[in-house]
């Protein structure tokens, strides 16, 4: 039943000329954001004397860089993808053919997070072109570009939970979007509140409950089973609070 | 054990009651609906015709009491019910961006329905909806969306069909249509379909509750119902004005069942079918009424009905 789910929810995806939209806004902005990495990067090497060069590291300035703009792009094109997925069903009545047939409202839910889920992996498909292009360049390091997807799969999987739940909480697709929006920024203020703080107990905590601090566990090619049961439980969170939103409608 | 499909009746509320926030939508319902019946659910907008149905379909859990179809409980088998019932939800749950085709393809698939073009094509002949079949539902009239509407309520053959106001908004023909179809469904389906229209309820129904301010009010076979309201009459009568004390005095003539007031006009209705215009003149008159008009209507089930929709809810 979590397929059928996922199943409709792509088909009305990729019927979608907002999801188009984003496609195409996405790869132009990742797209830009490296050519000016890579100039930038070109610029700083000529502009330091030869015996300098070296202190300038590629992997620093360019590679994850370039990985944490487009986490940071995915904070926009997330809601919108995001923000129809229950709202919608609710505010057209369509919410009860589901609740009227033989499906739970966790099926729902995960069928619904999947589809988005795949479609944002997706979204960045047109970005593997930038590995290939660090490839020829010589970058040697490919564990390196390995944990950087790993992690904006694991990311985008967090930010598409949170948007799920968001759209459970309203019928009103821009309220729910806005929602999203201030979820995954949450997440983000954490790890900002981390850096700041003076307090290393507390800094501490709030980078391991931030996405990004794991995120950027992931981005420096390390990968451990406790980030991963991290973004599990994350989800798994957010994914129960959605089912939960969704089945307070009988109380 | 409750499930058994030998039930002689399709769906049975005991004492079903729902309140929402400082509202109670419907009050210790009691009743039994046969199997193999058109059975109408009828009463005023607002009534709890559309909880009462939600609540038998397993999309609202009830404050208290509980609903039985075919035996099994929406609450503690909502799967068991969810696969013997079909719904028509006030609103068609429809798809806009779909086809017909792949909204019921869909929507069988939710059902989990084995053969599914087959199941399809059933319910695209029973709703005469074949030749929409490739257009997108968005791009249908009401009529049609509400004829998809009722074809995915049928996908996946369920046992009982619940139809929240069907023909609401639809223009004569297609009404005449869906309670024709609505008709040739009790072959082997129990029907319930809800309806403010007393006169659609009688051209389709074989029994019928009727409910006001989530109140069961009557209940049976139409024509136990109809016995039931035939003793009455209607009488309108138009008059200068008239105060509370006036209404209230003519409210204690023993053959008044109940006077509603709108400005100069009083509909009273009578509890009996004798002429008693001139007793009722006097009785204005006595009361300091002046009458400028007076008309006793016959039984007319309708006006009676919402009359006694009305005051029940006020008592």
């Amino acid at each position: 039943m979590i397929l059928v789910m996922a199943r409709r929810e792509m088909a009305q995806l990729w019927r979608s000329p907002l999801a188009w939209t984003l496609i195409g806004l996405f790869s132009l902005l990742t797209g830009w954001t490296f050519f000016n990495l890579l100039v930038g990067y070109a610029d700083n090497i000529q502009a330091v004397p030869a015996d300098m060069q070296s202190q300038i590291n590629f992997l620093e300035e360019v590679v994850m860089r370039l990985y944490a703009n487009i986490n940071f792009f995915l904070l926009f094109f997330i809601p919108p993808l995001t923000m129809r997925l229950i709202s919608e069903e609710k505010r057209q009545g369509t919410l009860d053919l589901l609740l009227a047939a033989p499906i739970t409202d966790t099926q729902i839910v995960v069928g619904k997070f999947l589809a988005t889920w795949i479609f944002t992996v997706v979204l960045l498909v047109p970005t593997l072109l930038f590995p290939v292009v660090l490839f020829w360049a010589g970058v040697p390091d490919q564990t390196i570009l390995l944990g950087c997807y790993l992690g904006l799969i694991c990311n985008a999987a967090c930010y598409v939970a949170l948007g799920l739940f968001a759209s459970s909480l309203t019928e009103n697709q821009v309220v729910a979007a806005l929602l999203g929006f201030i979820f995954i920024m949450a997440t983000w203020l954490l790890s900002w509140i981390a850096q700041t703080t003076d307090n290393f107990m507390v800094g501490e905590v709030l980078r391991w409950i931030s996405v990004t601090g794991h995120f950027e566990t992931l981005v420096k090619g390390v990968l451990s089973t406790s980030d991963l049961a991290y973004y599990a439980g994350f989800i798994g969170l957010s994914l129960g609070c959605s089912v939960q939103v969704l089945g307070s409608r009988n109380w | 054990m409750l499930g058994h499909d030998a039930a002689p009746w399709a769906l049975k509320a005991e004492k079903l009651h729902k309140d929402y926030p400082g509202v109670t939508a419907v009050q210790s319902l009691d009743f039994t609906i046969h199997s193999g019946v058109v059975h109408g659910f009828l009463g005023p907008n607002g009534a709890g015709k559309s909880t009462s149905l939600r609540m038998m379909c397993g999309l609202l859990r009830p404050t208290s009491g509980r609903v039985l179809v075919e035996g099994f409980d929406p609450v503690e088998q909502p799967f068991e019910v969810k696969s013997r019932v079909g719904l028509l939800p006030e609103n068609p749950p429809l798809y806009r961006d779909m086809t017909v085709n792949e909204y019921l393809t869909f929507t069988a698939r939710l059902h989990q329905v084995k053969t599914i073009p087959d199941a399809v094509d059933r319910v695209l002949t029973l709703t005469n909806t074949t030749h929409v079949a490739h257009r997108l539902i968005g791009n249908l009239s009401k009529g049609y969306r509400q004829r998809v509407g009722i074809a995915q309520a049928l996908v996946h053959d369920p046992r009982l069909v619940v139809l929240d106001e069907p023909t609401a908004g639809l223009d004569p023909e297609s009404v005449v249509e869906v309670r024709a179809l609505i008709k040739s469904l009790k072959k082997d389906k129990t029907v319930i379909f809800s309806s403010h229209l007393l006169h659609e309820v009688e051209e389709v129904c074989d029994t019928i509750s009727i409910i006001a301010h989530g109140q069961l009010m009557a209940h049976g076979p139409l024509s136990e119902v109809r016995q039931q309201f035939a003793g009455q009459a209607l009488v309108q009568v138009e008059v200068a004005g008239c105060s509370d004390v006036q209404a209230t005095q003519l409210r204690k003539l023993p053959y008044v069942a109940s006077i509603d007031v709108k400005k100069t006009q009083l509909s009273i209705l009578l509890n009996t079918k004798d002429d008693v215009r001139a007793e009722l003149v006097r009785a204005m008159v006595a009361a300091e009424l002046d009458v400028l008009g007076l008309e006793q209507k016959g039984p007319e089930l309708e006006k009676i009905f919402l009359q006694v929709t009305r005051n029940r809810g006020e008592a």
